[in-house]
């Protein structure tokens, strides 16, 4: 007969790296049902336990109704009746940890308490008595550091040794006085409308006017009436509400634990390391400026074109050597033995196809590895997380919630778990919006984008890099005002409480780890998304239709009797470009789909078929952009060839985009509708057709608005742009957007005091 | 080689390579508009079995 073991504990208490150690890839994981929650299971490992199975529940504070984690944990508790609990506590945060304990001791299901972090522990110089603290909990209590695998066989035999026994906890009263009594009363009306496991922990939660536990106790009208009566009695006794009742009680119990198992090493008001560094980096004045320089420092350090910009010295050798050089060059001596000649259509569509193409996004693997090592340093080292709370104060001049820029931070390594990660905001109203604007950050994907414009047109200058992330940031900042402004969002910012965990020295395996992760599945879709989208790039623009003639555009352009004068200037003419910079991909049948559509960007200043054909290809995926860029600009003259001398593709792009249409197109692609993986994970958490189009229709308008205005205004001011209707449109829409920025809008009222993700799921 | 029989060749290798990634790339757009994947992700650009689900990317069986 298996034995289920639920691992309960407060979030980063360690509970995943836990589970991860306990079960190894022995996991399922999916979806709680009905709720956006994330469902872990695992079987334990080694051969002893193989009927074991450990049910890893999200992290929660407490067992109160008030989040989706919450009630999914509770819930499970309750109907599930796993055969053993391991309360995970974090050594370091013991007060906090043990709230969430108390209430599980009163499911009566047999539970150990695995206190975590203790190698920590001992470093600050506390002292924990575990035997005291298993006397005054009335459970067994087992050291552990889960990070160092220390403690882990001893807590999972204690674990499956009190669910085999099936003994619960000795019973610890941790209510007194008038609460005890009037929770006995409670549990007296009660009485057998509860499963007597769960009696008491029924009793305390109707004390508290929990709703969710009152419905699933089917009480009579007289029973809730006598409950109510009770209740209102020791609420006007104790001069407090019911729920502030119980928690002081809880804490007090605590803190009568703690007095007698734990010694903390600090004094108490001593600032630890952590504490001393956050008075600087979350200070009120610096907290901004120090981020803007970190950020910019490390897009300078990884996409740069500085002394110390690895990231694009790396990119630059793989760009010119390794694809400009050495892969040309193999595929050349390769193709030759097969007998495939130069000229011919086979070697067309592997070198100018498949190579040009896959290079091109290859080049940048380099700059991303630098920037997401960085990055993974920044999150290990626990920086990441002052960083939303820095933001969470900016944000709430702006009626906007810190909590909000969490799944943008997640965003910058791939924006579908920062979509994911909006399921922590409680807000509906909050979270809709979030889902809506946080893929204007820019991800991996698009790193090569940035790469291309600030390295070819803007020559490695850090700013342009730089500005990418900023301009990311900005749009979710005016973004969220604007639409706050509206019924459909408006609503009291929720209150932002988050743990900080302490700064500590990044270990080095995590944060390669972190890095390698991010960069191989990268170079993994490339090898799959890319390649089948360079084919039929190069495909459709190798082939197409000279004067009436169907076939390789190139070999057609040779025939001067195919390619008359007039026919040149007719072309010249339908693609909108001077008579002698007229040339056979042109005439191409891609050149012919693009150009029927690109009139749409003309405002944006990219209004030719090549970049309108490369944003599109950016809805497969993003770094698809540069993969058609390499193919079309690879071999853009059939007397030249790229890669002779080295050079790549950024001569050639160069040439093609003022420095402001180049920047109006990088912003029109980092802010544009996002690729399918996120625009299936938007529908997912949207759970609704008309929001999804409704997200992706914002985006794309808002980052054809904001490339707009950049382009003929921008343009204007430094002398690319001459005064037209573009001028007078961009004109508009800025004023536009400082009147939907600036007006008063829609005023929050109590009624629309906000919708909670739990009330929106019952 | 005669040409001809290494243009075959190569012509075979790149079919077989494209119906691969084609497939792999099919089921991953359809995969990704349908919404699905792991929970830790909906086996995005950076799903290669990240540490939230594991060491491999599943599917999920959401009951609702």
């Amino acid at each position: 007969m298996g034995i289920k073991i639920a691992l309960a504990g407060n979030p980063n208490s360690g509970k995943t790296t836990l589970f991860n150690d306990l079960t190894g890839s022995r996991q399922y994981v999916g979806n709680w049902p009905g709720v956006t929650v994330e469902k872990k299971e695992g079987k334990l490992k080694g051969a002893e336990y193989k009927d074991v199975v450990i049910q890893d529940l999200p992290g929660i504070y407490s067992l109160s109704p008030y989040t989706l984690e919450e009630v999914v944990s509770r819930t499970y508790l309750v109907t599930e009746k796993p055969d053993a609990i391991i309360n995970i506590v974090d050594g370091t945060n013991i007060e906090r940890n043990l709230y969430l304990t108390t209430q599980l001791l009163e499911l009566n299901i047999p539970m150990v308490v695995a206190l975590n972090m203790m190698d920590l522990v001992r470093k600050n110089g506390d002292t924990v008595n575990v035997k005291a603290l298993s006397e005054a909990l009335g459970c067994e209590v087992v050291e552990l550091s889960a990070l160092k695998g220390e403690g882990t066989d001893a807590l999972i035999k204690r674990a499956v040794d009190a669910a085999k026994a099936g003994k619960t906890s000795q019973s610890r009263e941790v209510l007194s006085g008038n609460v005890k009594a009037a929770v006995d009363k409670i549990a007296e009306i009660i009485g057998s409308a509860s499963d007597s496991k769960f009696l008491r922990f029924n009793a305390i939660k109707a004390f508290e006017r929990d709703e969710k536990a009152i419905e699933g106790l089917n009480l009579s009208s007289s029973q809730k009436d006598q409950i109510e009566k009770v209740i209102a009695e020791t609420e006007k006794s104790m001069d407090d509400d019911s729920e502030s009742i119980i928690t002081n009680e809880r804490y007090n119990y605590i803190t009568g634990v703690t007095a007698k198992a734990v010694k903390k090493g600090r004094a108490k008001g001593e600032l630890s390391v952590s504490d001393k560094i956050d008075r600087i980096v979350t200070n009120r004045v610096l907290g901004l400026p120090i981020f803007a320089v970190v950020m910019f420092l490390i897009y300078a350090i990884a996409m740069g074109g500085w002394s110390v910009s690895i990231g694009t010295a790396a990119t630059d050798f793989t760009n010119d050597v390794i694809f400009g050089e050495w892969v040309p060059g193999f595929f050349d001596a390769l193709l030759g033995v097969f007998g495939v000649v130069e000229g011919s259509v086979l070697y067309g569509l592997i070198q100018d196809g498949i190579v040009a193409g896959v290079g091109a996004v290859i080049g940048f693997v380099p700059q991303m590895l630098v920037l997401f090592l960085l990055l993974a340093i920044l999150e290990d080292i626990g920086y990441m997380a002052r960083v939303a709370f820095v933001m969470d104060r900016i944000f709430r001049q702006f009626g906007l919630s810190g909590k909000a820029f969490i799944p943008c931070l997640v965003a910058t390594g791939c924006g579908v778990p920062g979509v994911m990660a909006s399921r922590t905001i409680e807000n509906e109203r909050d979270r809709k919006m979030t889902l809506m604007t946080t893929t204007f950050m820019p991800c991996g994907a698009k790193l090569p984008i940035i790469g291309l414009i600030a390295g070819a047109v803007f020559g490695g200058s850090p700013w342009i890099a730089a500005s990418a992330y900023f301009i990311g940031i900005g749009s979710i900042v005016l973004s969220g005002i604007i639409l706050k402004k509206f019924k459909a969002f408006a609503g009291i910012p929720a209150p932002f409480v988050m743990e900080l965990p302490a700064y500590h020295i990044p270990s080095v395996s995590g944060v390669l780890r972190a890095t390698w992760e991010r960069g191989w599945s990268f170079i993994k879709r490339a090898g799959s998304v890319i390649v089948i989208s360079s084919v039929i790039i190069w495909f459709l623009s190798a082939f197409g239709t000279v004067n009436g003639h169907f076939g390789l555009v190139d070999n057609l352009f040779e025939d001067e009797s195919i390619v008359t004068e007039s026919y040149i200037n007719e072309l010249a003419d339908r693609m909108d470009v001077p008579a002698e910079d007229v040339n056979a991909m042109d005439a191409s049948l891609l050149a012919s789909v693009g150009n029927g559509v690109s009139f749409v960007f003309k405002p944006l200043g990219f209004g030719n078929w090549k970049p309108t054909v490369a944003t599109v290809t950016g809805l497969v995926a993003k770094e698809e952009v540069v993969g058609t860029f390499g193919v079309l600009y690879n071999y853009d003259d059939s007397e030249e060839e790229l890669g002779e001398e080295g050079e790549g593709i950024w001569p050639r792009v160069a040439e093609d985009y003022t420095p402001i249409a180049a920047f109006s197109f990088m912003i029109f692609n980092l802010l544009c509708a996002p690729c399918f993986a996120a625009i299936g994970a938007i529908k997912r958490e949207m759970n609704n057709a008309k929001w999804t189009w409704a997200a992706i229709g914002y985006m794309t308008g808002w980052a054809y608005v904001l490339a707009l205005i950049v382009y003929q205004l921008g343009g204007l001011f430094v002398g690319e742009v001459a005064f037209g209707i573009g001028t007078v449109v961009g004109a508009i829409f800025l004023a536009a957007l400082l009147y939907l920025l600036f007006r008063k809008g829609y005023q929050a009222t109590e009624a629309d005091k906000n919708l909670n993700a739990v009330k929106a799921n019952a | 080689m005669p040409p001809i029989l290494g243009n075959i060749i190569v012509i075979a290798i790149i079919v077989a390579i494209l119906v691969v990634c084609g497939k792999n790339v099919v089921e991953m757009i359809r995969g990704e508009l349908k919404g699905s994947g792991c929970a830790g992700c909906s086996g995005g650009c950076s799903c290669s079995g990240c540490s939230s689900c594991g060491s491999k990317p599943s599917d999920p069986k959401q009951t609702r």
